[in-house]
């Protein structure tokens, strides 16, 4: 569907061919500072870790420093309670730990006279089967893109994310995924990267994360996807699974990592 | 309250059937009035007694009237702006029919305005809230790259506004664009725009009559809540063959028509081809992605009639139109509108007319993606089939009745997704949705004294939910809480409504009139949009378990006052509107995979309330008005803002246009139109932060922000070349945007290419200037 949209636009370029944009100024108002949470926990050896900052206004600048004193904690449906602790820049880690695939996580930040708290259950991990390298003839060249093939389990709901680093730089672009048209079948995800500056090239090395995420975490990535486009008519935030009035997302979800090079 | 309303109206239907029975002694003047040269029929024309003060009658949408009067000897004065005034002298002593042509003006065309109303008709009509769209008047508006457009014009009349620049869809009276009844021949059209909304799919040279209701819309008009707006076909010419043309920059047109029974019966055939794409590569902008791109529409009407005897006479009318936007084998959607009409008018009396129409209408899209190993189709339809059936009876001089009812049967087709070459895809089946919608209707138009006049009418309507398929239930989140399956043609639920239809004329002098009116009106079909711009992919729901009937009441009062010889019109018209079961679509909604869309939408409320004024010279060498709107329009939906009150987005607290029409000489014309604009209301950030390595940008209220005010003039300049016998032709040369403002069309936040550490606003707009040039030719 994103496609069409695209393309809607360019037919709409196209036909007017008179079209500019310019920067403008506009008096937005000042919003009361809100706390943004992000974090996560893996099946892998490492850290549980959250970050807290909060928003500022548009006309600032784009720093967002770190918010130092919350009490973090982070539960799971075993009994274990570990509590995270501050280290730099926002961030709050436990000891490393293997977060176990199919329990339920929950989060509980206090801060000043709030307090945040988000359930997150860790999917069972979905193998990935391959990454390569392949070309797209479109929109008059070659476009270089990347494809992983996994097989979708048939028996549950199975949601996706998938973060691209390219000669290891981590790239902003949110790939989500879920199996309501392909459930129990073979998958060919189509990656693309490609912008005004950046773009996938010959001889690249590319780093694909796979993650299986739960329905609320990708429910969130899907609404953010949105939020960033600016395509709705009536644009609003993206719909977290942080209960509390914070803004972000806490997931627990499987990690794998694959990396090829382009041909 | 509702009981009271229906007794009141039970009340004006006695006064009226008793007044039929007291008629005694007398005898009908009944016939069809025509066009001598050209042989349509004259929508609107008047019969006046000259003897009786204020006693008269109109010519309805086929031409037929009917006038009963005691018996007599009488002067019948026929009229209709732009045409010579006829009178007839007739003794009635028994039934008698009159079919009368009326001679177009010729020798004051230059300096008069043809107008399709009677001089001081906004005054005498009984109708509030009506708008006529002359199309003589529309042909010497500047317009966008030449295409003359009705959609575009009837945008410059207070209380109705533009959905926007580049976007054919239209507000009226804080109505959403999905919320106007448009009927081209009966026929309801779902998709009025072409070309992504920059054009409509009016072909200016077919069409005869259009007239716009924006509040206390007669009872045979129905499942819309804000407007409708009622567009006749030409019959043709049943007098001599005619072809007329033109070409214009992006687009080119002809026009054929002629007689099938000379004087009596005619055809007209008339298409549009648009060749953007091709003009567009031949600039050389655009580069590669020009190369195999496809951005076309093109649009046919025909329409023939046949009379077979002085009592009956049928009509065919048809309109094909098809979009195509497309990149090489890639990608590609087309889309388009058919709709056809076989009406049979029947005089069963020289007072009784039926007219009994058979309706198709069907809108489809189509779209094509071959991006990658999967060729993707999503096919979309919605088609309607109705049997509609009306009387109209002209009892006496004070009352004329209509009444009869109209059965639509609705199949809507979700946009189903269907995968081709591999299997790599399993889409889910979206099920095909079955209704059936029927109602009743009745009104009168009375003249209750000379000076009052009363259009009341009761619309009786249901909606029937009918199988097969999966019907669902849903819990306090959304989500599906419970399947009943039904199979086909089981009814799955039926929605009564009734709905009461009230315009009322208080004639204060010759010079002046009060009008008030009351409607309301139910819709079951929704359209469900959420992007920016409109987009022919935009989902058509009907009413389910879930999504109720909208609907709206609305009540106006007016003022109107002609000047000097009913050369100058000035009116005020304030009117409220509630709105009950206003649908939105969730935050995060993805309706095109969810199986039962339901769990994707919010329902809550509406209100709008405004004021009109408009004043118009309508004749002279120099013609136009100025309409001025103040308004607002607000919602509230529980899970939008919090569940308070918001500004719509179709809210635009002022919105002024100036219309100017200069007949400089028998050959030239000159013409400008100003338009100014509130910005649309819209959402803005009030801060961002990071997340995902993203800067986000975060919202606090909906719709908290305005765009920049629009304003913009467009001229146009009409040359008419020699004329040769038969053959006439023109040049018209027009510039959109003259000043070349940079109205916002979108404006969006992103960071500063310059600067990682600043965020930005950049506003795009479309048109700066755009000058065209077309040429036109009738023989």
């Amino acid at each position: 569907m994103k496609q069409i949209k695209i393309f809607l636009i360019i037919a709409s370029v196209l036909l007017t061919a008179t079209s500019c944009q310019k920067v403008i100024q506009i008096d937005l108002n000042s919003a009361s500072p809100k706390y943004v949470i992000e974090g996560g926990i893996t099946n892998q050896l490492e850290a549980y870790q959250i970050r807290i900052t909060k928003t500022k206004n548009f006309s600032d600048d784009n720093n967002f420093n770190g918010v130092k004193n919350a009490f973090v904690t982070i539960t799971d449906n075993a009994g274990n309670l570990d509590t995270l602790n501050y280290t730099t820049n926002g961030y709050y880690k436990s000891i490393p730990k293997i977060g176990v695939e199919g329990r339920l996580f929950t989060l509980n930040v206090r801060v000043e006279n709030e307090t945040f708290s988000a359930s997150s259950q860790m999917p069972f991990l979905v193998p990935m089967d391959t990454v390569y390298g392949t070309n797209f003839l479109g929109f008059g060249d070659t476009i270089k893109r990347v494809k992983v093939k996994y097989l979708d389990p048939a028996s549950q709901e199975n949601y996706y994310r998938f973060v691209l680093y390219i000669n290891n730089n981590i790239k902003e672009k949110i790939i989500v995924g879920d199996d309501k048209l392909n459930n129990g079948l073979k998958v060919e995800k189509n990656l693309t990267y490609r912008n005004d500056d950046d773009k996938i090239k010959e001889g690249d090395s590319v780093t694909v994360e796979m993650q299986c995420i739960d329905k609320a975490v990708y429910n969130y990535f899907v609404t953010l996807n949105k939020t960033i486009s600016q395509s709705s008519a009536a644009p609003t935030n993206p719909v977290s699974n942080i209960s509390g009035g914070a803004l972000g997302y806490f997931s627990a979800y499987t990690t794998q990592k694959r990396k090829v090079k382009i041909p | 309250m509702f009981t009271k309303r229906v007794h009141f109206i039970l009340i004006f239907f006695f006064l009226g059937v008793f007044s039929v029975l007291t008629a005694q002694n007398k005898f009908t003047i009944s016939g069809t009035i025509k066009d001598n040269q050209t042989g349509e029929t004259m929508i609107g024309a008047t019969v006046r007694v000259v003897e009786l003060k204020g006693v008269g009658a109109a010519a309805n949408e086929y031409g037929f009237y009917s006038l009963t009067l005691p018996s007599g000897n009488y002067t019948l004065l026929v009229e209709l702006i732009g045409y010579k005034p006829q009178t007839k002298q007739i003794n009635l002593d028994k039934n008698i029919k009159i079919d009368i042509s009326l001679v177009e003006n010729t020798a004051t065309l230059n300096e008069v305005i043809v107008s399709a109303t009677k001089a001081d008709d906004k005054i005498t009509n009984a109708q509030a809230g009506i708008e006529k769209i002359d199309i003589k008047e529309i042909n010497k508006i500047p317009v966008l790259m030449g295409e003359r457009d009705i959609l575009k014009a009837i945008q410059l009349i207070p209380g109705i506004k533009s959905a926007g620049e580049g976007n054919a869809g239209f507000y009226v009276r804080g109505g959403a664009a999905d919320q106007n009844l448009i009927l081209l021949d009966e026929a309801p059209v779902y998709n009025a725009a072409h070309l992504l909304g920059f054009f409509s799919t009016f072909n200016s040279d077919a069409v005869k009559d259009a007239t716009i209701y924006k509040g206390g819309m007669p009872s045979q008009y129905g499942g819309r809540l804000s407007s409708v707006l009622d567009i006749k076909m030409k019959d043709g010419n049943n007098e001599r063959l005619g072809v007329s043309g033109g070409i214009g920059i992006i687009s080119a047109k002809l026009n054929v028509e002629g007689p099938i029974q000379k004087g009596k019966s005619s055809f007209l055939i008339s298409g549009r081809r648009t060749y953007a794409d091709a003009l567009f590569k031949a600039s050389g902008r655009g580069g590669a992605v020009s190369k195999g791109a496809q951005l076309f529409f093109y649009d046919l009407n025909m329409k023939a009639n046949y009379i077979f005897n002085d009592k009956n006479r049928v009509f065919l009318s048809g309109y094909f139109g098809r979009d195509k936007l497309g990149l090489k084998d890639l990608f590609g959607i087309n889309w388009g509108n058919t709709t056809g009409t076989v009406r049979w008018n029947h005089v069963i009396n020289d007072k009784m007319f039926s007219n009994t129409s058979l309706i198709y209408s069907d809108y489809i899209y189509k779209i094509n993606v071959n991006l990658s190993a999967d060729e993707i189709t999503i096919a979309s339809s919605i088609q309607d089939w109705t049997l509609k059936q009306e009387f109209q009876y002209f009892a006496n001089p004070n009352n004329s009745l209509r009444f009869g009812f109209n059965s639509t049967y609705h199949t809507v087709t979700p946009g189903q997704i269907e995968v081709s070459k591999t299997s790599l895809i399993v889409p889910p089946k979206l099920q095909d949705r079955f209704s059936f919608e029927n109602a009743v209707f009745l009104s009168n138009t009375w003249k209750a004294t000379e000076k009052l006049n009363i259009i009341y009418g009761l619309r009786l309507s249901s909606f029937s939910i009918l199988g097969k398929g999966d019907f669902y239930g849903l819990d306090s989140n959304h989500n599906v809480a419970d399947t009943s399956s039904y199979s086909s043609g089981e009814f799955v639920k039926t929605y009564f409504n009734i709905e009461p239809r009230l315009s009322a004329n208080y004639q204060l002098n010759s010079n002046s009139s009060i009008k008030t009116s009351y409607a309301r009106n139910t819709q079951n079909m929704h359209l469900i949009a959420n992007s920016i711009s409109s987009s022919p992919t935009d989902k058509w729901v009907p009413s389910s378990k879930i999504i109720k009937p909208e609907i709206s009441d609305q009540v106006s009062l007016g003022y109107f006052r002609n000047f000097l010889e009913n050369k100058f019109e000035f009116s005020v018209e304030g009117y409220y509107k509630w709105m009950q079961n206003q649908i939105d679509y969730k935050d995060g909604a993805d309706a095109n995979k969810s199986v039962a869309v339901e769990t994707e939408l919010l329902f809550g409320e509406g209100r709008a309330y405004g004021v009109e004024f408009l004043f118009k010279k309508k004749y002279g060498k120099f013609t136009g008005w100025v309409g001025y709107t103040l308004s607002r329009t607000e919602k509230q939906i529980d899970g939008i803002n919090k569940g308070e009150w918001y500004v719509a987005k179709q809210d635009k607290t002022h919105d002024l246009s100036i219309v100017g029409i200069y007949e400089i000489s028998k050959r030239w014309t000159l013409s400008a139109t100003w338009i100014y604009n509130t910005g649309n209301a819209v959402t803005f950030p009030s801060g961002k932060y990071n997340v995902a390595n993203n800067t986000v940008f975060y919202y606090t209220e909906r719709n908290g922000y305005r765009m920049p005010s629009n304003h913009r003039m467009d001229v146009s300049g009409t040359f008419k070349l020699k004329e040769r016998k038969r053959f006439s032709s023109e040049v018209a040369i027009s510039i959109y945007n003259v000043y070349a403002r940079e109205n916002a069309y979108v404006i969006t936040f992103q960071q500063d290419p310059n600067d990682a550490s600043k965020t930005q606003a950049v506003q795009t707009s479309l048109f700066r200037m755009v000058p065209s040039i077309s040429y036109n030719f009738k023989f």
